[in-house]
C-alpha cells in the first residue's frame, strides 16, 4: 500500500522533546481541565435527566384503563353522543341502545353492568347485567340495552382493584341524544 | 496541587516505551503536531488518573493506542464543527513537515480517508499490526477491521491515481 520511503519517514517521527515537559509539569492540570469537566457536566445531566424522567414518569403514571367509543378516547371531560360518535348509537327499532367500546386495561379489572350485555366482535355474549367479569389487557366489545327506557341511567362499573371508574348511557332531552360519559 | 499518580505507574517509563508511537498515531489523525501533543498528552494524564490493571504490557498498549485513537477522534470532531471541515493551511503545514515532497501524495490521500478506514490503515500498514491484533485494540471484530482495511485500500489506489492524473 504505502511505499518504503513513506514508511520510513514514518517510522522516524519522533514525539517532540516539550511533550514530556507537557506532562508531568504543573500545566497539565489547564489542559486537562479542557476535557474533564465538560464530560462530567454532560454525564450529570443526563444522569439528572433520567431521574427527573422517572419521577415524571412514576408521578403521572395512574394505571388507568383507556377507553375508547367508536375510536375516540372517552374521558371524565369529553362526553361522547350519538352525533359526535359512531360507536355510541340508538338503534331505532325497538329502543335499542347499543355503544362500542374498546378498553385498554393495566391490570385485571372487573367489569359490570346495571343492565344489558357486553358482547364481543363477533357477537357472542362476554356478559350479563349483575354479572363480574374480570378483564386483562384489551377488551372490544359492545354494550346493547334492549328497550332502553329515556329516563333511566344505565352504568357499567370497572373497578381494577385501586380504583373504580364508572360509565355512564344517558339519554339528554334537551339535545335528544343518547350520551357516554365516564367518571371516576 | 500536583497529581498523585497509582505508585506502581512509572510514567516516565511509559512515556519512553509508547511517546513515539502514540505522537505519531495522532500525528496522522490530526494533521498537525500541536493537536497531536495536545492528544497524547491528554491520554498520559488519563493514563495518571486512571485506576486501571493492566494484565500486561500488551493490554496496556492497546489501551493507550486506543485512548489516543479515541482523543484524535473527539479532537477531530471539535474541529471540525469549529472548522467547518476545513484545516486551515497553519494546521496543516507541521503535519508535512515529517515527510519528504515525495510522499505528500499519500499524506493527502490518507487525510482524505473516512476516519475509521484512516485508523485501521495507519495501525495495520503504518505501525504494523496484525489484523486480530488491530481489531483488539479497537475493540471491534477482525471482520470489521478487514473490511475497513479494504475499502481503505480501494479508496487510496483510487486517490493515489486521482492525484498522479492532476499532477
Amino acid at each position: 500500500m504505502t511505499d518504503k520511503k513513506f514508511r520510513e519517514e514514518y517510522n522516524s517521527i519522533k514525539a517532540p522533546e516539550e511533550l514530556y515537559g507537557r506532562i508531568m509539569n504543573s500545566g497539565k492540570d489547564e489542559v486537562k481541565s479542557s476535557v474533564q469537566p465538560f464530560r462530567k457536566i454532560i454525564a450529570a445531566a443526563a444522569s439528572f435527566a433520567i431521574v427527573i424522567t422517572a419521577a415524571v414518569a412514576m408521578l403521572t403514571y395512574d394505571g388507568a384503563p383507556e377507553i375508547y367509543v367508536g375510536g375516540t378516547r372517552l374521558t371524565g371531560e369529553v362526553e361522547l353522543t350519538e352525533k359526535n360518535n359512531d360507536g355510541l348509537m340508538l338503534a331505532r327499532a325497538g329502543s335499542e341502545v347499543s355503544c362500542e367500546f374498546s378498553f385498554s386495561f393495566d391490570r385485571e379489572t372487573t367489569v359490570s353492568l346495571s343492565d344489558g350485555i357486553l358482547l364481543s366482535e363477533d357477537g357472542t355474549v362476554i356478559s350479563v347485567s349483575d354479572e363480574e367479569k374480570s378483564f386483562r389487557d384489551a377488551l372490544l366489545c359492545k354494550w346493547v340495552i334492549g328497550n332502553a327506557d329515556n329516563g333511566k341511567t344505565y352504568e357499567m362499573k370497572l373497578s381494577d382493584g385501586r380504583r373504580d371508574y364508572l360509565i355512564t348511557l344517558s339519554f339528554d332531552n334537551a339535545d335528544g341524544q343518547w350520551t357516554a360519559a365516564l367518571t371516576e | 496541587m500536583g497529581r498523585n499518580p497509582a505508585p506502581e505507574k512509572d510514567i516516565s517509563a511509559a512515556y519512553k516505551k509508547y511517546s513515539d508511537m502514540l505522537f505519531r498515531i495522532a500525528l496522522m489523525h490530526t494533521g498537525n503536531e500541536n493537536d497531536a501533543m495536545d492528544c497524547v498528552q491528554d491520554v498520559f494524564l488519563k493514563y495518571m488518573d486512571k485506576n486501571i490493571l493492566y494484565f500486561s504490557q500488551e493490554h496496556e498498549k492497546a489501551w493507550f493506542i486506543r485512548a489516543t485513537v479515541n482523543r484524535c477522534h473527539d479532537l477531530f470532531r471539535k474541529n471540525s464543527i469549529r472548522n467547518h471541515g476545513e484545516l486551515s493551511e497553519a494546521e496543516n503545514v507541521s503535519y508535512k513537515e515529517h515527510f519528504s515532497e515525495e510522499s505528500y501524495g499519500v499524506l493527502d490521500a490518507l487525510e482524505r480517508l473516512p476516519e475509521k478506514s484512516r485508523t485501521v490503515v495507519i495501525l495495520h500498514y503504518l505501525e504494523g499490526y496484525s489484523v486480530e491484533e488491530t481489531a483488539k485494540m479497537l475493540r471491534i471484530g477482525a471482520s470489521a477491521v478487514k473490511m475497513r482495511l479494504k475499502r481503505g485500500r480501494e479508496e487510496l489506489k483510487s486517490l493515489l491515481k486521482e492525484e498522479e492524473f492532476n499532477d
